[in-house]
């Protein structure tokens, strides 16, 4: 017990050196200087305000605009039985879990002005100049977003009205109520309580959401998230990032607190059916067109983006791909863009041993607090004489998530000065994203392992490491496993952070890709096609493989 | 064998087991009864290693336990929930104890087809622990006991989520098999019926103690005290106060004495078949009349307010008046 309780310590120390320091460096520097510059500017500046409200404003807009696209889709998931239902919900899944730096290019890809659409534009009508200018505008933004986040709002919504007694609203209908106030005043406040959770997350999401911002938007329309970046690489003016940084920091958490609170009210719905008596066939013709006429227009939607990526990337036959192989610039910042694909891989295989290291300590050291109070051990252990200690570790080793990515880069330079140049920071920074995910997918699987079967195990002559060899292992292999391909998935994409702490001579994929699509050209946007198809491909794998080993459901 | 001298535990803050004493012999089958919470599951995890006692010794063959941990006793245990390994077929839950041994692989599938055999699982080797009944699974949880030969074996309420006809079947064919491998084991349970099928001598635990230590037969026929003779189901138990001619005087009068067990303070049990209808004796009226195993047994409420419980050849309405005959009383203490 004395060595576990030492590995205890190991997630801890992680984070207090990576997690808490670099926050404690962005305090520091807001709250330095002549009478707290930083964080005085915060309330007296107006150009804090703008960028807030901004912020605010894109993310209020992104999110009404994904509540009304996927209503209908949650609707008709919850209420209607049809074949290639649980296909469709899978697939749209899909555009969720792709990096933020693939959408970013799909749109550009689709909408920009080399975009496919614009292309055809051009062809059809004989036209000099492309037709659509949405790129940096709050349209692309917008549109990016929704994308994004149109199954969050589908499967929170349509989850919670799947279970939701339907006689509620035949009540109000045998009383009088047309279907339209019959939804109006009995449905939709039902429903309130899972819409407000789904409209929250997606804000938190869009509020902190930086490639799509900042390859869509531009700088015009830099959000906080943006403006951090862009104040730290383009500007180096720290103590401005430092107090934007805070200002982000407050925000999410605020927001993240409110969540949680929200979630728990959420866990105890009335009266719930299961799914499967209310479900009901396609019956009328009108129903029929307008169900299959909303779900062609959603997949349109969602697999058109990621469609043209690929097409595009196609263009010159393999001659993206080819020139992914050639080292044009030759300086040393500059290497043959195939290496990215190289550190990305290093860097993913280092996030994938760290995270899913540190992840299974974390849930262990969880874990150890509700076993049954049996163990003789258990006067030894100092967790578990304060359960509440548990509860705050738990809520401690969520907290990157709650970070916006930036902030944790930025926290990075700030106070990790010395490393700054070192390789590690990358997967460190990927891990501090990564781990939590891993935590999350082992510690049910781990309190599902039933006390008594480690025990039966001892009694039949296993000592303690055996008994972890041959019964929690091979229990939490696939966890595990599901944990460990999500931290390489997480690493793949990840961009916020890598963006700033990233060394100019190591990009990953999504950093290159960034680099291409600002560049001018056909032979760059078509290499920052080929490399996001690739990336594109990579998770989609990840996707499958996690669908694949997952056990029952993990936590959201 | 086995020797357990004085062990104290306390749960809680509170004592559990207030110094505990008990010895099994080999090949002997001893079973701990006593109500839920009374610390029996307790004993059997010190015993077997998986929690330590504050005070108290558990000697095996004259060799101190304390120190040895719970895989180098060579002690079986048998849990109420059975916690066969899921992610393990019925061959390789029974191998498990002799895979620790380090057995080779034939001594292995030897053991475990002759240990199936035993319980009368021969073909399920290959069958998911996940797909066994009830009776099937309990079983395969003793042939994964047994498998290793333990020195001891221990089952905790291993029936206990069976239903009452399977158990009652289970617990003979338990017993046969223990019985035919001359297995020592000491079992826990509630349940007094299962208990009396089981065991050769029963240990019952009442407060952190053991209240009595015996032969199902003697316990019954001489119970020690109030809660061992209330437990057994002898619920006629009135305070009692002896007298210089040798008879006890209760609430309901004064009565011979058959037996007298201890000092200090005393109850007088009235064994139902001790009671007789006499319309001249104790008057009372019917409360309750169930038919049971070829009698009916009758609750009356004296008009003095004492509730007792008799047996009749012949069935009572509810609210007759009755008369009630007192033969003798059996005096143990309180």
């Amino acid at each position: 017990m004395k060595l576990a309780n030492a590995l205890f310590i190991l997630p801890l120390a992680f984070l207090a050196a990576f997690y808490f320091y670099p926050l404690a460096a962005i305090l520091r520097i807001s709250f330095a200087g002549e009478s707290a510059r930083g964080v005085w500017e915060l309330f007296t500046d107006a150009y804090y305000a703008r960028v807030l409200g901004w912020t605010i404003f894109q993310a209020a807009l992104s999110t009404l605009l994904t509540l009304v696209a996927a209503f209908p889709a949650a609707y008709i998931l919850a209420r209607y039985d049809f074949r290639g239902a649980a296909l469709l919900r899978a697939l749209t899944t899909i555009p969720f879990l792709m990096p933020t730096i693939v959408v970013a290019t799909a749109f550009s890809a689709l909408l920009g002005p080399r975009g496919s659409v614009n292309l055809a534009l051009m062809q059809c009508f004989q036209l000099e100049k492309p037709p659509l200018a949405i790129l940096n505008t709050l349209w692309a933004i917008l549109l990016a977003h929704t994308f994004y986040n149109f199954t969050i709002v589908m499967r929170i919504v349509g989850g919670f009205w799947a279970n939701l007694d339907p006689q509620f609203e035949n009540a109000a209908r045998v009383l009088g109520a047309s279907r339209a106030r019959a939804f109006w005043h009995v449905t939709l406040p039902l429903l309130a309580p899972a819409i407000v959770a789904a409209a929250l997350l997606v804000f938190i999401f869009d509020f902190t959401s930086f490639g799509v911002v900042l390859i869509l938007g531009g700088p015009r329309l830099a959000t906080l998230e943006v403006e951090i970046y862009r104040q730290t690489v383009n500007l180096f003016n720290l103590p401005t990032a430092a107090a934007l940084s805070l200002l982000q920091l407050v925000c999410t958490f605020a927001l993240m607190f409110a969540y949680t609170r929200l979630q728990a009210r959420l866990a105890q719905p009335l009266r719930l059916r299961p799914q499967a008596v209310v479900r009901r066939h396609l019956q009328s013709a009108g129903e029929r067109i307008g169900v299959g006429g909303y779900l062609v227009a959603m997949l349109f939607f969602l697999m058109t983006p990621l469609v043209s990526i690929v097409v595009a990337s196609f263009a010159e036959g393999l001659g993206y791909y080819a020139e992914l192989f050639v080292n044009r610039r030759g300086s040393i910042t500059f290497v043959p863009p195939i290496d990215a694909v190289r550190h990305s891989l290093l860097f993913a295989g280092a996030t994938v041993l760290l995270a899913t290291a540190l992840g299974l300590i974390a849930a262990y050291s969880l874990h150890a607090n509700d076993r049954q109070p049996s163990s003789a051990d258990r006067r030894h252990s100092f967790l578990r004489r304060f359960p509440s200690v548990i509860h705050v570790l738990d809520a401690v080793y969520m907290l990157p998530l709650g970070t916006s990515a930036v902030t944790l880069g930025f926290g990075f330079i700030l106070a990790l000065g010395d490393l700054r140049a070192s390789v590690a920071l990358v997967p460190i920074a990927h891990t501090l994203v990564a781990f939590p995910f891993v935590v999350r997918s082992v510690l049910p699987i781990l309190r599902s392992i039933q006390p008594h079967l480690r025990q039966a195990a001892q009694a039949l002559g296993a000592s303690p490491a055996r008994v972890w060899r041959e019964i929690d292992l091979p229990i939490i292999a696939r966890a595990v496993l599901v944990g460990a391909v999500f931290a390489f998935t997480v690493s793949m994409g990840e961009f916020g952070a890598t963006a700033l702490v990233a060394r100019p001579e190591m990009p990953t994929i999504p950093v290159a890709i960034y680099r291409f699509l600002g560049q001018p050209g056909a032979i760059n946007f078509g290499q920052a096609l080929a490399l996001a198809t690739i990336l594109m491909l990579v998770s989609a794998a990840a996707i499958v493989a996690m669908e694949r080993w997952r056990v029952g459901d993990a936590e959201f | 064998m086995l020797r357990i001298i004085d062990i104290t535990k306390t749960f809680a803050g509170a004592p559990l087991l207030r110094g505990i004493s008990l010895t099994i012999d080999a090949g002997e089958i001893v079973c701990l009864l006593g109500p839920s919470g009374s610390g029996k599951t307790t004993l059997l995890r010190i015993i077997a290693g998986l929690e330590r006692a504050e005070g108290g010794r558990v000697l095996f063959d004259g060799r101190a336990m304390t120190d040895v941990p719970v895989h180098q006793r060579g002690f079986g245990l048998m849990f109420q929930d059975l916690a066969l390994f899921p992610h393990r077929n019925v061959f390789e839950n029974v191998a498990f104890g002799l895979r620790m041994q380090n057995a080779t692989r034939a001594e292995i599938r030897a053991r475990v087809s002759e240990t199936l055999e035993l319980v009368g699982l021969g073909d399920f080797a290959a069958r998911d622990v996940n797909d066994l009944s009830g009776g099937e699974a309990q079983r395969v949880a003793l042939a994964r006991a047994l498998a290793p030969r333990p020195r001891l074996l221990m089952l905790d309420e291993p029936l206990g989520a069976l239903d009452r006809v399977l158990r009652e079947q289970l617990v003979a064919d338990l017993r046969a098999i223990l019985k035919r491998i001359g297995m020592t084991s000491l079992y826990v349970t509630h349940d007094q019926d299962e208990a009396f099928a089981m065991a050769d001598r029963i240990a019952i635990i009442h407060a952190g103690r053991l209240a009595q230590v015996g032969a199902a037969a003697d316990l019954y026929r001489a119970p020690a005290n109030a809660f061992v003779a209330r437990f057994l189901g002898l619920t006629n138990l009135l305070p009692a106060r002896g007298r210089a001619d040798g008879c006890v005087e209760t609430e309901l009068g004064v009565f011979p004495v058959v037996s007298s067990v201890g000092g200090g303070d005393a109850v007088a049990l009235i064994r139902p078949e001790r009671v007789r209808l006499d319309a001249r004796g104790i008057p009372a009226h019917v409360e309750e009349c169930v038919f049971r195993a070829g009698k009916f047994r009758v609750r009356v409420l004296t008009d003095v307010g004492v509730r007792l419980v008799i047996e009749t050849e012949g069935a009572l309405g509810i609210g007759t008046r009755v008369g009630l005959a007192i033969d003798a009383v059996e005096v143990i203490a309180a």
